[in-house]
């Protein structure tokens, strides 16, 4: 399995609400809650705890695009 | 190479825009408590209450809070937010290694971290403990 055929099926599983994959994936995309938590030139930690608690409840409701994805794909 | 058909290129723009929509938020909350705060007794160079947590709690694994309202505040937090700040703060360990300790989700650390800064900074608003003796919040 290469690295995009693991993260499509960590994502996948992420999205089904399985703890190991989603901490997969917050962990996979931390440089992208690190570049939204500057502010004012300065890194803030509870921004960034806000994006991710933000972040955490839509993962489950990417499952349409996947749907989207799979059936234009014809998977 | 990624391509725009890529189911990560499609998450990472999904992700990518709530993280952009949730900083736009937390500015705006920032924004709006500061217009709460009374400048009566604010000092002259505040103190991120991270910093403040860092330099009360001395680098040992017994807590001693030398500023009292914090100590109250704290001591009114319930045992696993005062676990999880004090396993965060003075222990230096990352929530993964936190949720390994408690035996319990990382996200569950990631959301109790933030929701005891919450209350530490509501508590400390108000000047630290809770609002009934001996009640946990």
């Amino acid at each position: 399995m290469n690295q995009e055929e693991e993260f499509e099926n960590m994502l996948r599983r992420a999205v089904d609400g399985d703890p190991d994959a989603i901490t997969y994936i917050i962990e996979s995309y931390m440089p992208l809650w690190r570049k939204y938590s500057v502010i004012d030139g300065r890194f803030d930690e509870d921004c960034q705890q806000y994006i991710i608690m933000r972040a955490l409840p839509q993962i489950g409701r990417f499952k349409k695009y996947i749907d989207q994805y799979d059936e234009k794909n014809g998977k | 190479m990624a391509n725009k058909n890529d189911i990560r290129w499609l998450f990472t723009a999904y992700l990518d825009d709530i993280a952009r929509h949730a900083k736009i938020d937390y500015i705006r909350r920032q924004r709006h408590k500061d217009y709460e705060i009374s400048t009566d007794n604010m000092p002259e160079a505040p103190v991120s209450l991270d910093e403040q947590i860092r330099q009360s709690i001395l680098s040992s694994d017994k807590l001693l809070i030398e500023d009292p309202a914090l100590e109250d505040a704290f001591l009114a937090l319930s045992k696993t937010r005062q676990s999880i700040l004090s396993y965060t703060f003075v222990q230096n360990l990352t929530p993964q290694e936190i949720s390994a300790i408690l035996n319990c989700q990382v996200e569950y650390v990631y959301k109790q971290k933030h929701l005891a800064l919450q209350q530490l900074r509501k508590l400390l608003d108000k000047g630290g403990g809770p609002d009934e003796p001996g009640r946990r919040i």
